[in-house]
């Protein structure tokens, strides 16, 4: 082995990580140089220097910031003063309707009923994705009869502007236009799409729809572990892992849920009765998730 | 793993990976406080405990990437507002190589000083690896996976690093080594 070519293998030589042959190749020709072992003992002197100066304590007030909850976000505040007016205004406009037509669909955003849901993977959770952690919407419609502990809590930690710290608010949460989106899009006609990331079930039903079969597949689902988010029927979106979308419309799922593991397409089941089979069928054509 | 355990396990590596990455310990504490927020919210999800701290270093060098790119993007459009605003062209700083203090240090008996002196002037990613190597004991794969650099680019860059120092440092490693 040529001196140059030694040299540039020294330092992986030092950390075992050489191939077999390689590394035999070094041995053989520092046996015969010594100015390649004085190199070599020069290496190790610098390792034994790192290992010994290099590490600096951690700061005491670390533990505190990093192990406290989310901290609140300002500037939500005067978004959701807005959007809760912008809620309150599509309310009442839509209660003075002639007739008593129901809500756009599409103007309501979705909800998470479980704080896992966003972060599925370590790939997903290093992810540059500051405008994802955006919580839910405060002014999401709650219909998920089967969740009735949360009902009342979207208004209070809208009330609040401290929505990063609600109970029910998920690091990734769908939707994070919020009701300003909602209330934009339900007056101009654009259509407003929730966005879900991860593994997770979506119930999909208008509000106040749910029927007894719904709540019985709702609490299976619960049973299962996954995170089960609520959306109204209308455009969906759902995000892979490797950031590619597809979209579901009403056309798919009016009435259902939407079954979502990251990783492959979106599954739409309308047939409850057939839930429990669908399930273990998706989730099971994805091992180890 | 809950998140307490995952911070006493974790966080003097995780701290020093953000310190080297950073180089000051202002930016260090911010990294480090940002990966292990972004690592708690993702902890239920973590499959393998096993791999906690490769997962997690990976999270701390992402946040220190993204810090880069942020910073990158804000110092683009102060130039580009500083040259519309028609002022003077800024001299060019003469910033002096920081690798430069090791021998003064040196001179002065100090050996950690002389060996921080030393790892300034290297860059934050050959730092990252060669900490991660020397006081992690990681693999040359595990680094390449933390950093998201080809094996490669690991192997050189640790062996550019040790280089480096030994040239930097050569009075007192020459102490060392013979």
């Amino acid at each position: 082995m040529e001196h140059k070519i030694c040299r540039e293998n020294l330092s992986a030589y030092l950390d075992g990580e050489l191939r077999p042959e390689e590394k035999a190749q070094v041995a053989a020709h520092l046996a015969g140089c010594q100015d390649c072992r004085a190199r070599l003992d020069q290496l190790n002197a610098v390792s034994a220097l790192v290992k010994k100066h290099a590490m600096e304590p951690v700061p005491l007030s670390l533990k505190k910031a990093a192990l406290a909850p989310a901290p609140g976000r300002p500037w939500l505040k005067p978004v959701l003063a807005f959007s809760a007016a912008a809620a309150a205004l599509l309310v009442v406009f839509n209660l003075n309707r002639p007739g008593g037509e129901s809500l756009s669909p599409q103007g309501f955003s979705s909800r998470m009923s479980d704080n896992s849901f966003g972060l599925a993977a370590p790939e997903a959770a290093v992810a540059p994705a500051a405008p994802q952690e955006v919580p839910a919407a405060p002014a999401s419609t709650l219909y998920s009869e089967a969740d009735k502990k949360y009902e009342a809590a979207p208004h209070v930690a809208a009330a609040r502007g401290n929505y990063a710290q609600a109970k029910f608010a998920a690091p990734r949460a769908a939707g994070s236009l919020g009701a300003a989106g909602a209330a934009a899009s339900a007056g101009s006609g654009a259509a407003y799409a929730p966005e879900f990331r991860g593994r997770v079930a979506v119930q999909v039903s208008l509000p106040g729809r749910a029927s007894a079969a719904m709540r019985t597949a709702l609490a299976f689902l619960r049973g299962t572990g996954i995170p089960v988010a609520a959306a109204t029927p209308g455009r969906l979106v759902f995000i892979k892992n490797d950031g590619s979308r597809t979209t579901l419309t009403e056309a798919d799922c009016a009435y259902g849920f939407i079954l979502f593991d990251g990783r492959q397409d979106p599954l739409a089941v309308t047939d409850l009765a057939s839930l429990a089979a669908s399930h273990a069928k998706y989730f099971g054509a994805a091992p180890g998730r | 793993m809950d998140a307490e355990e995952l911070f006493e396990k974790f966080s003097p590596m995780v701290y020093n990976l953000a310190l080297r990455l950073s180089g000051n310990k202002s930016d260090a504490q911010d990294i480090a406080q940002d990966a292990f927020l972004k690592a708690v919210r993702g902890l239920g999800n973590l499959r393998e405990q096993s791999f906690a701290g490769t997962w997690l270093y990976r999270i701390t060098v992402n946040v220190w990437k993204n810090r880069v790119r942020s910073e990158k993007r804000r110092s683009f459009w102060r130039t580009l507002s500083l040259s519309w605003g028609g002022g003077d062209e800024a001299p060019a700083l003469q910033v002096p190589d920081p690798g430069d203090g090791a021998e003064a240090a040196l001179e002065k008996g100090e050996e950690k000083a002389a060996l921080e002196a030393a790892l300034a002037g290297l860059e934050p990613e050959e730092r990252a690896m060669l900490v991660l190597r020397e006081i992690d004991g990681r693999s040359y794969a595990e680094i390449a996976e933390i950093t998201g650099k080809p094996l490669g680019t690991v192997k050189s860059g640790i062996s550019r690093a040790r280089e480096a120092l030994r040239r930097k440092m050569s009075g007192l490693v020459q102490d060392h080594g013979t």
